[in-house]
């Protein structure tokens, strides 16, 4: 327990809410690097669709989401059998980490793919011409060329995924539940505060969340304006 | 050799070459208005446009055919695109590092730096280079990666004229001490005349003909003179690099006449292209004007136009012509056979 300005806080939904923060951007640069690249190059016509897909958790109520989140990976579900058959104990993703994080990877796909990919839709198709004739495989490039030439890119996806995970709360209620150092995240330790009535822990936890949104914020802002990159 | 059958269909174009050969020397430039296909070509050469189909061999390499298609890293071409596509997040050094390492041959970074007249700017940063400057690190990049063919796409059409003035000699340069096959596409006559040992005049993604300089300056209705009218080009030997009052003096092949013109850059030949429309043709030696190139020429045939006509004369084994009104036609009763002074003024040499 801490205490802050004498009231007692119970520090594990925040660790809980970085950790589960932490692992999602991971996941999602990992993840959202191909997407992003493969719609940002994409000419085809289809393009739209798979863009809407993409944006899909930006409109969609969030409890919609994990509604269909918790009943797809319901213990009696095709990814639970296919997770016992691996050696997974039980196959139960709802109300673990491993679920959050799931939950948060699909919520927070658009905050990462969206300036990723408009980051590499600015790199010129040129530059990746030219690297080809000087012998340069895709992986090459990418890492010489598209990388550097993204850097805002990559920091804007990372700290949005990273901020609007720690922000979500629909979607964490659904599949993640409530289980106290293990699910409990903060928005959802701030509800049960005020349905408590206890309007101290509540405030200080949310003073802590104002904080922290905006000094990331302002980090984000201040070092794109240092790593700009001139193109062209 | 170079043997290329192909074609490539797009929505609002196609581009269909049943069948073209280019010997492996010299420059052989595309010449064609935008939309004619001269860089899908080129692309299609370097292997940039997967969706090429048909067969091209370079030599004994067969870079694709109905079963294979070989990536633009394997085909041994360099490409100098239109901006140059330098990488504007690397230093010009980084830049050229960038095709050394994964070059073949492994030469001298700071020695091809100099060819390329960069090496003082080895450590700037690509966004504060000139257009010039972009350009001749985008050589030195395309040498650097040993190339077996060079190909040029517009390498000029970005540059103001007075950097486009600056650029073309140091082309020139290049292909004498080179001897690197090159393909050079372009849209202006001026480079096609200056660089270009052959020409292939593209039109709505098709090949009209393929003709050696010579030929294609010889013809009248040449695509070459569309926009600027006749012109013909002069070979000529530097005979006094620095001849006072700014001029070179250089001596047409095969005549042994002074050809004046603004200073060149180098010692050695040159190829002067001379606009029909700056040719004035006089039956007397003018003594006091000043016309500084005044040459003695027999007419060879004279080609009436709607409001002029274009007179083709010979001096020494070369030709030039001469675009003047039907009036003076008509005054100098020109014929073919007769002699005549061709007045050139040295400052439209340029």
């Amino acid at each position: 327990m801490w205490t802050i300005f004498g009231v007692e806080i119970d520090p594990n939904p925040i660790w809980t809410t970085l950790s589960v923060a932490f692992t999602t951007t991971l996941v999602l640069l990992i993840i959202g690097v191909p997407i992003a690249w493969k719609l940002a190059r994409m000419t085809s016509r289809w393009k739209v669709l798979f863009e809407a897909l993409v944006a899909l958790p930006l409109v969609l109520p969030p409890t919609v989401l994990g509604f269909y989140l918790l009943i797809t990976m319901n213990p009696n579900g095709y990814i639970a059998e296919v997770l016992r058959f691996l050696g997974h104990p039980d196959g139960q993703l709802t109300f673990t980490f491993v679920g959050l994080v799931v939950g948060s990877v699909f919520y927070s796909l658009p905050f990462a793919v969206q300036p990723l990919m408009h980051a590499f839709e600015q790199v010129p198709q040129s530059l990746l011409d030219a690297a080809e004739t000087m012998r340069a495989k895709s992986l090459d490039w990418f890492w010489q060329i598209v990388m550097p030439l993204s850097r805002r890119g990559f920091l804007t996806a990372a700290t949005l995924a990273f901020a609007h995970t720690v922000g979500e709360f629909g979607v964490v209620l659904m599949v993640g539940g409530n289980i106290p150092g293990e699910t409990r995240m903060v928005s959802i330790a701030i509800f049960d505060h005020v349905e408590t009535l206890e309007y101290a822990q509540a405030h200080v936890l949310s003073a802590i969340m104002l904080i922290f949104a905006f000094s990331v914020l302002l980090l984000v802002y201040s070092l794109n304006r240092k790593f700009e990159v001139k193109v062209g | 050799m170079l043997r290329i059958q192909t074609q490539l269909v797009r929505e609002a174009f196609t581009l269909d070459i049943p069948e073209l050969s280019l010997p492996n020397t010299g420059v052989t430039a595309l010449f064609g208005r935008s939309g004619s296909g001269k860089s899908t070509l080129l692309r299609i050469l370097a292997g940039l446009e997967t969706q090429a189909v048909g067969r091209i061999q370079f030599n004994d390499h067969v870079w694709q055919d109905d079963k294979q298609f070989m990536p633009p890293q394997q085909r041994n071409v360099g490409v100098i695109f239109q901006d140059g596509a330098l990488f504007p997040h690397m230093t010009v050094r980084q830049n050229l590092q960038f095709a050394l390492s994964r070059a073949q041959i492994k030469q001298d970074l700071v020695a091809v730096a100099q060819r390329c007249r960069i090496d003082h700017r080895l450590d700037a940063a690509v966004p504060t280079l000139s257009g010039g400057e972009k350009q001749r690190v985008a050589m030195a990049r395309a040498l650097l990666s040993a190339p077996k063919l060079l190909l040029l796409d517009e390498p000029l059409s970005a540059l103001d004229t007075a950097t486009k003035r600056e650029i073309l000699p140091f082309l020139e340069e290049l292909k004498k001490e080179l001897g690197l096959p090159m393909i050079y596409v372009t849209h202006a006559p001026a480079e096609v005349e200056r660089l270009a040992d052959r020409v292939v005049f593209l039109h709505d993604g098709q090949v009209d003909c393929v003709e050696t300089l010579q030929q294609a300056l010889a013809r009248v209705d040449s695509p070459l003179f569309a926009d600027e009218g006749a012109s013909s080009v002069l070979m000529a030997e530097v005979v006094e690099l620095h001849a006072g009052d700014g001029l070179s003096r250089l001596q047409p092949v095969s005549t042994r006449c002074s050809l004046w013109l603004p200073e060149v850059a180098h010692a050695g030949s040159y190829r002067v292209r001379v606009l029909a429309k700056d040719v004035g043709i006089s039956l007397t030696t003018p003594t006091d004007s000043s016309f500084l190139n005044v040459f003695r020429v027999k007419v060879e045939r004279i080609e009436p136009m709607q409001s002029s006509a274009l007179v083709g004369l010979s001096l020494g084994e070369q030709s030039l012509f001469a675009q003047i009104s039907l009036r003076s036609l008509k005054q100098l009763q020109l014929s073919a056979g007769v002699h005549v002074f061709a007045l050139i003024k040295a400052m439209a040499l340029v």
